[in-house]
């Protein structure tokens, strides 16, 4: 089974995944998993006796009033005890926010058992009025405790496993009511009936003191893995949070309840009517002895019938159709009986009792093996003490007063025996309502599912959305600020307002501001909105004495739009002549743009294949007619050979000003030196819509590193997110996993912006392909753990690998599969799917199973529920350890991996084999958990570090910035300041990291580092460092975790 | 509250601050609001950490097995240590005043140190600066 995200913290795994042993011919008979038998064994038990009770009360109260009461009181008692019962129902969800689920069902389970004693006790006394009491109590006793013996499952197991094993429950329940009924019959023939009721007294007694084990029992599965809140929570339900605890009028307007409990009224009345037209064809047809006999076979026939249905067939249905079809099948049946019953008598056929005698056997097996097991499993996304309370209104009031309804109308219209097929009329009426209801429930049922995932959330509007909010609080707020003359808040406001594309009142006054800062972000703003200034306020922003960055800003700002508008050809003419060669060249380039697209192919090309100084200057010096803008332009180029770092940051900035196609490789190649990362990506931005078609073809290129690649797709998602779709997608099946990774995330991101149209269309050829790729890739994944031992350090960094491949499959396939289609879901479930609590991940699975219907797409739920492949056959590895073949087109450096460590044995890690080193590299506790193959791209970097006993590793104070992992011995940090005979203030053992600091901000060395015993260490320059965060974004959890880890020790 | 608002309030929080108002959408967008009555506790020492809060309006006290560690207001965050490396709380936190809060769950903060690496970046700058802060104390 898979272990959550979490416990140890790592990037989607945890550790090798080990797959389930397979399961047993019964469980797959039974349609159950292993971890199902416990609870089941648990459960049994309370179901069986509790079924028994019931039958036995049924029967006892009926024949208790009969003998001492005429048949014609039996309505009315009927009407009295469904209301009695719906009134008790109310009291025990009054009960349900204040008491736990274990002290309320014992308490129930034994004030029944004492009002049944009371009974016995005044049947002494006055037995004809007991005979009334009890057929007015029992109904309530049973029912009561029927809906909250169903509850302990509901409330207690997780989604999924409820689903398995609520049909085996009512299974058990048709079990126990058979054995309710041979009691009745045999121990009649030793007590007197009254005493019966002391014998079921008794025999709720039992699960009433075995109630608190069993929910303990139940709750140990479900807790298995949660943390101590969950349970907190669950021990004390005042614990929990106050909106969780919904009125009855809030939980009824949840769509799913509303529609749950028309559907349980409606089919209930249509029940009770058929019940009632098989009566009354039953009465004239056969004597007493006859009747007995045929409603014995009946009753046992379609019992055993349930049983087998509820054991093997119900789980494999509800999968196929549905919870909502499920839950109507017993109207189609009535529907369908009622219809052949109208038809019957309007043809005065001879088989009406035939025909309504089948549509009650009928009835009988689609009510208890899918309608009654189907609304338990409805009521599963609505966990807690809001659940409960809704289950118990359906089940104990609204059921309760459906019976009580349809019995009252019988009574007051009291149709005869010719005239009673009309009652078939309303009935097929209901009955079709209520398959209505039952096609519109699967996607409330979704929907409950979805907000179980999601309880007490904001209403999370989509991005576009959540703009739009933003800008109408926004305005307000930038309308203040702009009113004020602090710069400051000038600038704040402007900001705020390029970043959520606001309109600024006056923005002409605010671009020629005195202030360099106000200017600078009023033309950001400009940029960003289009905003067009007019001639004059242009002249004043081009005059020549201003700031020169400023007007190397303007003028970029400006080229964008030269073609259209001539004018500014001619304001911009003094400025070619600038003494800042950067100034002079932006305005060459405007120029050239403003003569159209031709000419300034032309300069690209100048500058892209002329390599001498002559060559460039002459071109562009040709084109522009200033020959000092064409060096400037050549200066650019040598931005990599540059030695100060300032100056390399300046080019790179004038690059994306002057934004020519042949700077971009430049700007590219500059992805692979951590420092100049950001300023590239920063200045890719002056190219704006031009980034696609550039980023696509330097993507296109071989000798591009996986790092520059990976820069590239975040340049192309940042600055040209319109366009960014089809060249992402691309790159989502690139043979390397990190770059599928990168290429997933950011349509995912872009997704959730909807900057792109195309994201918004479901149906995509392309991502579907790209996720059945991912769900044989998991598959393949998994069967390939089966093929490397366990034994030694090689082959258990091969199955780290193996796993944490398979962890990101899946992670590309929740994220793909939302691309897909309903977003919003398949988000909730990837984040619930890696949840500590047991119930949030099966509800996760739930949401998968609900949503999913392709049967390619529905092999992830397979796999997701620990089942493995969910075609066997499929498995094509054998004992002999080879490899799933289509593992070497998907993933070569897999192969690479296992082909080594076979070869590579147990011998001792020499640092000198790559693979080896690697797996050095990955005791590191933060590297653990980072894919080999995106290790291996800095792994030429690292190099170890040997150091006798007592040595200083790191002084504080010092400047170096690499990080270190400890490969073998021991270090610890010194308290700055005090001698080493101090208690150390971290001590570092195989696997720790330290120099995290320097490394992240290449600040001086913090603390002194000496080596307590001989150490082997594992230097990692700072720049690698930042490189593989930037190849593993997910690393950054990492450090935070390990810097949050120092923090609580260093403040203990 | 408009979603504007929880952009702000995140902004006022020294563990959000350096990020651009763009980089705040993805959290507001996930972030919900809480309200706790003068008294009432937002979790207590020994819970599993399950959410973070940043306080928007109010006040609350911090204790550790019974001793008041600190009291924090307005744009001072809370719960984000449980949060990043998945351990119990370390202490009790009450709310001294009628107060209201943006929360953030575990699930949808990891994946969002996950999904945006600018978020993460700003928030390991502000941990290394905090644990600088911390080590030097150590000196005085």
């Amino acid at each position: 089974m898979r272990e959550p995200d979490g416990a140890s913290g790592c990037i989607g795994y945890t550790g090798v995944r080990v797959r389930p042993a397979k399961a047993s011919q019964a469980h797959r008979i039974l349609d159950i998993e292993r971890s199902d038998v416990g609870p089941l064994y648990a459960l049994a038990p309370s179901f069986t006796i509790i079924a028994a009770c019931t039958t036995i009360l049924a029967s006892l109260s009926k024949a208790l009033f009969l003998s001492s009461h005429p048949i014609r009181l039996l309505p009315w008692v009927f009407l009295g005890s469904g209301l009695l019962t719906a009134l008790c129902s109310l009291g025990l969800m009054a009960l349900i926010a204040r008491t736990a689920l274990a002290t309320r069902t014992m308490a129930l389970l034994l004030l029944s058992a004492v009002v049944l004693g009371g009974l016995r006790a005044g049947f002494a006394v006055d037995p004809k009025l007991v005979g009334i009491v009890v057929l007015l109590a029992a109904p309530a006793v049973s029912s009561l405790v029927i809906v909250q013996v169903w509850s302990i499952p509901t409330a207690t197991l997780a989604t999924r496993q409820a689903k398995r094993l609520l049909p085996k429950l009512a299974a058990l329940t048709t079990l126990g009511a058979a054995l309710g009924g041979a009691m009745v019959q045999l121990l009649l023939r030793w007590m007197p009936a009254e005493d019966l009721l002391l014998l079921t007294a008794l025999m709720l007694v039992f699960p009433a003191i075995g109630v608190r084990r069993t929910i303990r029992r139940l709750q140990d599965v479900v807790d298995a893995t949660a943390g101590p809140t969950a349970r907190r929570l669950r021990a004390s339900p005042s614990a929990t949070h106050e909106d969780e605890q919904p009125t009855l009028r809030e939980l009824l307007a949840k769509p799913l309840l509303v529609e749950l409990a028309a559907l349980v009224f409606l089919l209930q009345g249509a029940s009770v009517l058929l019940d009632y037209q098989f009566s009354a064809e039953l009465q004239p047809r056969y004597g007493k002895d006859e009747l007995a006999s045929f409603l014995g076979t009946f009753y046992w026939s379609s019992n055993l019938l349930v049983l087998g249905i509820a054991l093997v067939a119900t789980s494999r249905i509800v999968r196929t159709v549905g919870i909502g079809i499920a839950l109507a099948a017993s109207a189609i049946v009535i529907g369908l009986g009622s219809l052949a019953y109208i038809a019957g008598k309007l043809t005065a056929s001879p088989w009406g009792f035939w025909i309504i005698a089948a549509a009650a056997f009928g009835e009988r097996l689609a009510q208890y093996g899918f309608s009654k097991p189907a609304t338990q499993m409805a009521y599963m996304p609505l966990a807690g003490a809001g659940g409960e309370r809704a289950k118990t209104f359906i089940e104990g009031v609204v059921y309760r007063l459906a019976t009580a309804a349809v019995s009252a109308l019988l009574l007051l219209s009291a149709p005869s025996l010719v005239e009673q097929h009309r009652l078939s009329f309303p009935m097929a009426v209901a009955c079709l309502f209520v398959v209505v209801l039952g096609v519109r429930l699967g996607p409330h049922y979704r929907r409950a599912v979805l907000d179980a995932l999601r309880a007490r959330r904001l209403d999370s509007a989509t991005a576009r959305y959540l703009r739009d909010g933003l800008g109408r609080g926004a305005h307000q707020l930038v309308a203040k600020q702009l009113e004020s003359d602090d710069e400051d808040k000038l600038i704040h406001a402007l900001r705020v307002a390029r970043d959520l594309a606001l309109e600024v009142p006056h923005l002409e006054r605010l671009l020629v501001h005195a202030d360099q800062a106000v200017a600078r972000a009023s033309l950001s703003h400009m940029q960003a909105t289009g905003y067009a200034p007019d001639r004059h306020t242009l002249s004043m922003m081009l005059h020549p004495k201003r700031p020169i960055a400023l007007l190397r800003e303007t003028l970029k700002v400006l080229s964008t739009r030269a073609a259209q508008d001539a004018s500014l050809v001619e304001l911009v003419r003094p400025l070619t002549t600038h003494p800042d060669a950067g100034v002079a060249a932006a305005a060459c380039v405007l120029r050239l743009r403003a003569r159209g697209a031709g000419a300034e192919e032309k300069l690209d090309r100048a500058v892209a294949t002329n390599r001498t100084f002559v060559g460039i200057s002459t071109a562009v010096g040709r084109l522009t007619g200033v020959t000092r803008a064409g060096r400037f332009a050549r200066d650019l180029k040598g931005v990599l050979s540059e030695p100060d770092e300032q100056k390399q940051r300046e080019s790179i900035a004038q690059m994306g000003e002057l934004a020519l196609p042949a700077f971009f490789p430049l700007l590219s190649d500059c992805f692979d030196h951590d420092r100049l990362r950001a300023p590239a990506l920063r200045a890719m931005a002056g190219y704006s819509k031009r980034v696609a078609p550039l980023v696509k073809v330097e993507l296109a290129r071989a000798d591009r590193s996986v790092l520059t690649r990976a820069v590239l797709i975040t340049a192309l998602e940042r600055h040209a997110p319109e366009q960014a779709y089809e060249i992402i997608v691309e790159h989502a099946a690139d043979p390397h996993n990190g770059i599928r990774d990168h290429a997933v995330n950011a349509l995912w991101r872009l997704s959730r912006v909807a900057a792109t149209e195309k994201l918004s269309n479901a149906s995509h050829p392309e991502l579907y392909e790209l996720v059945t790729d991912e769900i044989a890739a998991i598959e393949c994944y998994g069967q390939m753990a089966d093929c490397i031992g366990d034994g030694h350090e090689r082959a258990r960094f091969v199955r780290d690998e193996v796993a944490k491949r398979a962890a990101q499959a899946e992670m590309r396939t929740f994220r793909l599969l939302g691309l897909l289609s309903q977003p919003d879901a398949m988000h909730r479930a990837y984040l619930h799917y890696k949840s500590r609590d047991a119930r949030s991940r099966s509800n996760a699975i739930e949401l998968l199973d609900q949503h999913l219907r392709d049967s390619q797409l529905r092999r992830f739920i397979a796999f997701a529920e620990g089942a493995g492949t969910a075609d066997s056959s499929a498995r094509q590895v054998g004992a002999d350890g080879t490899l799933p073949s289509q593992l070497d087109t998907y993933d070569p450096w897999l192969v690479r991996c296992h082909d080594w460590q076979a070869r590579a044995g147990d011998g001792r890690l020499d640092p000198r084999d790559e693979l080896d080193m690697l797996v050095l590299m990955s005791r590191g506790e933060i590297f653990s958990s980072v894919s080999g193959q995106l290790l291996a791209e800095v792994r030429g970097r690292c190099r170890l570090s040997e150091h006798e006993a007592g040595e200083w590793i790191i002084k504080r104070g010092e400047d170096d910035d690499d990080l270190f992992v400890v490969v073998t011995g021991v270090a610890s940090a010194q308290r700055p300041g005090r001698g080493a005979a101090q208690r150390p203030l971290a001590v570092f053992e195989p696997g720790a990291i330290f120099g995290e600091l320097a490394a992240l901000d290449g600040g001086s060395r913090s603390a002194h580092i000496v080596a307590d015993t001989a150490v082997r260490l594992l230097r990692m320059p700072r720049a690698a460092v930042h490189d593989l965060c930037e190849l593993e974004p997910r690393l950054w959890r990492q450090l935070i975790r390990l810097l949050n880890q120092r923090l609580r020790l260093v403040m203990a | 509250m408009t979603a504007m608002g929880h952009v702000l309030e995140l902004r006022a929080s020294p563990l959000f601050t350096g990020l651009r108002a763009e980089d705040l959408i993805p959290i507001a967008a996930v972030a919900e609001t809480a309200s706790f009555r003068a008294d009432e506790s937002l979790f207590e020492q020994g819970d599993q950490g399950d959410r973070l809060y940043l306080v928007t309006h109010g006040a609350i006290e911090v204790s550790r097995d019974g001793q008041v560690l600190a009291q924090l207001g307005e744009g001072d965050c809370v719960g984000e240590m449980a949060l990043l490396d998945d351990t119990t709380r370390s202490a009790t936190v009450v709310a001294v005043q009628d107060t209201r809060v943006l929360t953030v769950t575990r699930e949808d903060f990891h994946d969002l140190l996950d999904l945006y690496p600018g978020i993460a970046r700003q928030i390991a700058a502000v941990m290394v600066e905090r644990l600088r802060a911390a080590v030097d104390a150590l000196d005085d």
